[in-house]
């Protein structure tokens, strides 16, 4: 449990059903909660724009089954969420719009998720 | 009259040798007849004069004779031996005696004389008179005279005769080199004409010659040059280059007909200026394109750049531009030539391949991830009676097997029977396939579903091996599926049933099979799916939407 994550309430967009438990299984370690998992960019649009969900964060796979989550990304921004890409394509498959973006080389270790979740949400904590 | 014929008349006159022999012939002819007139004349002439002086001096010795004076007769006589014609002169008496007289040169007088009339003896003429008074005869004269000797008359003639044979001659030679001068005139005129004529003819020939060379050297060389231009054509049909050239003048541009239809365009699509080339060009690409073609000028390099253009039907494609820049003597650059290539399909070729290297990666890389996920994950839920190395190692097969069944079908669409057979097969001694039921259409599924659904079905038959229906000698599995085509989107919906195994107690708590699939499989295909511990045997009933990631066999 790390207090800067403590509570937070994370949205996973991951295709792959045991990454996605994984991810799952360390956020939890980091004292996480985790909102939803989506599967789908479909899916993922209709949790990010569902403003009835409370989300501080998301870790974002960007291609879902040749799909990329950018549409998912963008309802993030609108609403002014935070989130982070992790990508078996490495940072350079990441289009040019999003290259600000905090990225996750698959595979990762669970430090390193702590550490990127730690800079990029921990700070807007009240 | 022209010129022409009026010389033409002069030639006629030619003076010819007969013409001139024939007034050789004339002059002496003319010549003789002269001499022999003057011959007769001069005849004439002497008698009648010699006559007038013997009738002269017959009456002028009339009345000496008379009176006997012979020095009266002396006297007239004598008057006329100054007279260079008379020879001889005599009177003589009635008697026909001589009275007075006188003869040159040796001649004589004959002594007595009798009068006779007019005689010529040879070149001598001789002339008596009657000296008469009053019809009284007193005696008679006798007057003789010589004229030239006939060999001095003869030469005299001849010499003449002479001058006119030589005047003759000289006109025959004349004539005749006149003639023959004509004539060499003549044939150096013919062989002047004929040589005219003959280089004339050579001229022409040589000409003709040279035309024909020429025009056979024209022929071959643009034979040469339609071959060439026609291999050169080949050559860029056969590897679809397109040729232009700019003029950098007038940045007029001449495009052949691939170059045109590199871009899409056809002969009648304005494309003959360097502006309407530069306005085909992707936007993107115009800067790089303008600075290699300036550097390329620059450097006097080679051009290479790719581009790409937008065709008019909308297509996008990749040119390659290579080309070169011509100068003059200057050094300025004049033109810029070279050749064009469509290389849409090798940029795709590389787009594929890049693509296919960064999937590789991307699946590797996610097939890692994969691996790590599934050691975490078994470590953390360890099982009752299973080491971990068991465990990961049988969770890891699975993994693998999904991937051979992937490999089969090139990562396009694995099938959902051979996934779960593949799965569930392990779990029953060979000739026992009988206790695994599998009905249902056939259906395809992505990489990512084939993954999953192998590890869910890998979950489910080991949950079975451990504690269900494949612990149990005659245990069953069945599985079958269908599509409900009601629902919307439609869905696959599988049914998995354990039968005749041992009595089933729901477990304590939930593993982390279980959670993968109720919750991880229902999570990645947006479905559903119960999970029931029944005692006659575990159910498990997935609703999956179809997607491109699963999908009925065409």
């Amino acid at each position: 449990m790390i207090p800067a994550l403590n509570g937070l309430r994370l949205l996973v967009v991951e295709d792959e059903t045991m990454l996605a438990m994984m991810i799952e299984s360390m956020l939890d370690d980091l004292g996480c909660v985790v909102v939803d998992v989506a599967g789908t960019v479909a899916r993922g649009v209709a949790l990010a724009s569902d403003e009835s969900l409370e989300i501080d964060g998301a870790i974002l796979d960007v291609n879902l089954g040749g799909e990329k989550v950018y549409p998912v990304a963008e309802a993030l921004i609108s609403r002014r969420v935070p989130f982070i890409f992790s990508t078996g394509y490495g940072i350079d498959g990441i289009a040019a719009q999003f290259s600000h973006v905090p990225a996750l080389a698959k595979p990762y270790r669970q430090e390193a998720l702590e550490g990127m979740l730690v800079s990029t949400l921990g700070s807007g904590r009240a | 009259m022209v010129l022409s014929e009026r010389l033409a008349i002069w030639k006629r006159w030619k003076v010819g040798p007969g013409l001139v022999i024939a007034m050789a012939v004339g002059l002496l002819l003319a010549g003789l007849s002269m001499a022999i007139y003057n011959e007769y004349l001069t005849s004439g002439q002497k008698l009648r004069a010699l006559t007038v002086q013997a009738e002269i001096l017959s009456g002028s010795v009339s009345a000496a004779l008379a009176f006997d004076d012979r020095e009266a007769a002396r006297e007239y006589v004598s008057a006329l031996s100054a007279n260079r014609d008379v020879e001889a002169v005599g009177v003589y008496d009635l008697q026909g005696r001589l009275v007075a007289g006188f003869a040159k040169g040796g001649s004589r007088l004959p002594a007595i004389n009798q009068v006779r009339p007019p005689a010529w003896n040879g070149d001598r003429l001789t002339v008596t008179a009657t000296v008469a008074q009053k019809s009284e005869v007193l005696g008679s004269v006798y007057l003789r005279t010589v004229r030239e000797p006939l060999v001095r008359r003869i030469a005299r003639y001849g010499g003449i005769a002479l001058l006119i044979i030589m005047a003759s001659l000289l006109l025959i030679v004349l004539g005749v080199s006149n003639n023959s001068l004509a004539l060499a005139h003549r044939s150096l005129g013919i062989e002047m004409d004929e040589r005219g004529k003959a280089e004339a003819a050579l001229r022409r020939s040589q000409e003709q010659e040279a035309a024909a060379q020429l025009t056979l050297a024209t022929e071959r060389g643009q034979a040469a040059l339609r071959q060439s231009q026609q291999q050169l054509e080949f050559a860029l049909q056969a590897g679809r280059l397109g040729s232009w050239e700019l003029d950098l003048t007038t940045r007029k541009l001449a495009a052949s007909e691939f170059f045109r239809a590199n871009f899409g365009l056809g002969p009648d699509d304005p494309l003959d200026r360097y502006d309407e080339l530069f306005a085909r060009v992707y936007p993107d690409d115009r800067d790089a394109l303008a600075q290699a073609i300036n550097k390329a000028i620059a450097e006097a390099s080679e051009l290479e750049a790719e581009h790409r253009t937008l065709t008019p039907t909308g297509e996008i494609r990749w040119i390659l531009v290579r080309g070169r820049a011509v100068y003059d003597e200057a050094g300025t650059p004049v033109r810029l030539a070279g050749v064009s290539l469509d290389i849409t399909g090798r940029k795709m070729a590389e787009d594929r391949q890049r693509a296919l290297l960064d999937e590789l990666n991307h699946r590797v890389k996610n097939t890692l991830a994969t691996v790590q996920a599934v050691a975490m994950q078994t470590s953390r839920t360890k099982s009752a009676g299973t080491s971990f190395e068991s465990a990961f190692l049988a969770r890891i097969g699975a993994l693998a097997r999904a991937h051979d069944l992937l490999t089969e079908v090139a990562w396009e669409g694995a099938s959902l029977t051979r996934v779960i057979s593949r799965t569930l097969e392990p779990y029953v001694a060979q000739g026992q396939l009988d206790r695994i039921s599998l009905t249902g259409p056939e259906v395809r599924l992505g990489p990512n579903a084939a993954v999953t659904l192998t590890m869910a079905f890998h979950e489910l038959a080991t949950n079975a091996g451990k504690y269900g229906s494949f612990s149990a000698v005659a245990g069953q599995v069945s599985v079958d599926w269908r599509v409900d085509s009601a629902s919307s989107p439609p869905a696959l919906e599988i049914d998995w049933r354990e039968m005749g195994g041992p009595a089933v107690a729901p477990p304590s708590r939930r593993g982390f099979g279980s959670r993968f699939i109720e919750k991880g499989l229902a999570r990645e295909f947006d479905g559903e799916v119960h999970l029931t511990f029944s005692p006659e045997g575990v159910c498990c009933r997935m609703r999956l939407p179809l997607s491109t990631k699963l999908r009925l066999a065409a």
